[in-house]
């Protein structure tokens, strides 16, 4: 059966200042995908990230999001469907973290009772519940990129089960998270992409990309090295050429995910 | 560290249930203010003297209430809010809470324009609409400066924030010197009208001047009520409002164009009056927290009480001297601003 892909990049190349940053890179995201960025810093996963949500615009080739090119979107009609979390955000007013959370339904109407419902879900699943009212700029780094995820979340909420031709790009969402939260907000994640939801994360943490994707992309200064599931990305090979270090890779003991371990 | 001041200082005074009728509390403020500050001056009046008819003194009354006051205190009271509001806005396009309309510019370029107009034409020439030739001449300098900022902010197309901040100070930087040097040329009487222009003062009040301003404030307030939540949400950053479906640069552009006319306007009509855009929004977030659902009403009402406030102490505190109100919100300003500021650094 032919699926309608829901965001797809064709040969686009990506230029910040003068330097090429992206070069000649082809993707199609179906509904239902976690695609993971892999790569060494500066390889150009921000950089792909920043393209897909329109911020840089492709010096040559399409990008397009159910099938109209992304730059057509009118900006309302565009942040219904997807969601975006860079990997920096300032917020110096003091907002409480319910507020900040809020603010992610903006570009809905779907009615003050429905938006309540998403944000207690949301609230509950990045273990905010208690801190709700408190003052964002008393929380602590981790908890203040949590309160981001968790309005990242609730934009992309929709009134119907299904999320198809819904999108979340997740720039290092877990930075400064520990360990507990994020086993919560990874499960989530898999729910959302049950119910149709794509999804396209960078990491820096290999082995969490590795258990949270469907397909890994491999960025090496620009190029796509390997896009494939990330049992056939994750080989001492590929570990050597691109991050220039060797590991061994096992099988994680449970969910049987591969597990790079630096030699 | 001046990015701290933004935060709400504890906790906020009042709960969210309760915002409303704090509202109505300062709407109640305002008016008493504006009652009193009607009744008061160099010849007190007494509230029966203005309605007995049989009075003797009735006739009197009335002309200095109706006439002289009435427009005053409504100048006053519109400045106050148009400056207020502008410092609201301007703190949430420039996402720092330390922002007041004059950084775009504004405020210099209006004091130039004016500087110019009674150097070269004299204060006394009548326009239109009994609007002076310095009215007009600020009116066109702080437009021109707002302008001139937001050009230099957009060159290349691309728009930035700390440009523009750049560009306000560089602007009101030469609008200064430009008019530091109208002063060497100007002679005593100039000088010293020019230097008492500068402190702000609503003396020249009547209704002509209070229907010039009217227009600019409720395009003003209209325009930041309409956008409130897009200046929410683009505290998060350009690109963050963007991802939530704020066309940015539209709001921004609009915005800015409301401000610079309205503070043009109200600095033509009361000169510069310093503090209220930095301390009214600041005073607002103590009360209600950050959102501008509130904080934009809250600000409007303050900002008018305040100024309405410091012009009645400022035309009867040296009677019968009358000292421009800029000088008295400065005078109030100044310390409770050090008192953020020394609040602000305890969170660092």
């Amino acid at each position: 059966m032919f699926k309608p892909s829901v965001i797809s990049a064709r040969e686009i190349s990506v230029n910040i200042g003068e330097q090429t940053r992206i070069q000649t890179l082809s993707v199609n995201l179906y509904a239902g995908e976690i695609l993971g960025l892999m790569g060494p810093n500066g390889a150009g996963k921000t950089t792909l990230l920043r393209a897909l949500t329109g911020d840089l615009e492709p010096a040559t080739g399409l990008i397009k999001l159910q099938g109209k090119a992304l730059l057509d979107w009118p900006l309302e009609a565009r942040a219904k469907i997807v969601g975006v979390m860079p990997q920096h955000t300032r917020l110096d007013f003091d907002f409480s973290v319910r507020d900040v959370v809020a603010m992610g339904r903006a570009p809905h109407t779907t009615g003050r009772i429905f938006d309540r419902e998403c944000i207690k879900q949301v609230l509950d699943v990045c273990g905010l519940n208690e801190l709700a009212e408190q003052p964002y700029t008393q929380l602590s780094g981790g908890e203040q990129q949590r309160c981001h995820l968790a309005r990242c979340l609730v934009q992309i909420e929709q009134s119907t089960p299904s999320l198809d031709g819904c999108a979340l790009l997740l720039d290092e969402p877990f930075n400064s998270i520990d360990i507990g939260y994020i086993e919560k907000i990874k499960c989530y994640l898999r729910t959302l992409a049950q119910r149709g939801l794509t999804i396209v994360i960078s990491l820096h943490d290999v082995n969490l990309l590795a258990q949270l994707s469907d397909q890994i992309l491999v960025l090496h200064q620009g190029h796509c090295v390997a896009h494939a599931s990330p049992a056939e990305v994750m080989n001492p090979a590929l570990f050597t050429k691109v991050f220039g270090v060797s590991v061994e890779v096992i099988s994680h003991p449970t969910s049987n995910t591969p597990w790079a371990i630096p030699l | 560290m001046p990015t701290r001041l933004g935060s709400r200082l504890d906790t906020v005074w009042i709960t969210k249930q309760t915002q409303p009728a704090t509202l109505l509390i300062l709407l109640t403020l305002l008016l008493i203010a504006s009652i009193g500050a009607l009744l008061t001056g160099t010849f007190d009046v007494d509230i029966n003297a203005l309605f007995d008819t049989a009075e003797p003194k009735h006739n009197n009354a009335w002309i200095i209430v109706v006439d002289l006051r009435l427009p005053r205190v409504l100048l006053a009271g519109l400045v106050g809010a148009i400056l207020a509001i502008g410092g609201v806005v301007m703190q949430a396009l420039f996402r720092n809470p330390l922002a007041d309309p004059s950084l775009i510019g504004v405020t210099a370029g209006a004091s130039l324009g004016a500087s110019l107009a009674i150097v070269l034409f004299s204060a006394t020439g009548v326009g239109i609409m009994s609007l002076t030739t310095v009215s007009i001449g600020a009116f066109a300098g702080g437009l021109a400066a707002t302008y001139l900022v937001y050009r230099l902010a957009k060159r290349g197309g691309e728009f930035s924030v700390s440009t523009m901040l750049l560009a306000g100070i560089a602007v009101t930087a030469l609008a200064g010197s430009v008019g530091n040097l109208m002063d060497f040329f100007a002679d005593n009487a100039a000088l010293r009208q020019i230097s008492l222009w500068r402190m702000g003062g609503l003396d020249s009040a009547n209704f002509e001047r209070v229907a010039v301003v009217t227009g600019p404030a409720v395009v003003l307030l209209a325009a930041a009520i309409h956008h409130r939540k897009a200046l929410n949400v683009m505290l998060l950053g350009d690109s963050q409002a963007r991802y939530l479906g704020i066309n940015v640069t539209r709001v921004r552009t609009g915005l800015i164009i409301a401000v610079a006319i309205a503070v043009s306007t109200s600095v033509a009509m009361g000169g510069t009056i310093a503090f209220i855009g930095l301390i009214i929004p600041h005073m607002a977030r103590l009360l209600f927290g950050p959102s501008h659902r509130r904080l934009i009403p809250a600000s409007a009402l303050l900002g008018a009480c305040l100024l309405i406030c410091a012009d009645t102490i400022a035309r009867t505190i040296l009677t019968p001297v009358e000292l421009p109100a800029g000088i008295i919100t400065a005078l109030l300003g100044v310390p409770f601003f050090l008192y953020l500021l020394n609040r602000g650094a305890k969170y660092v």
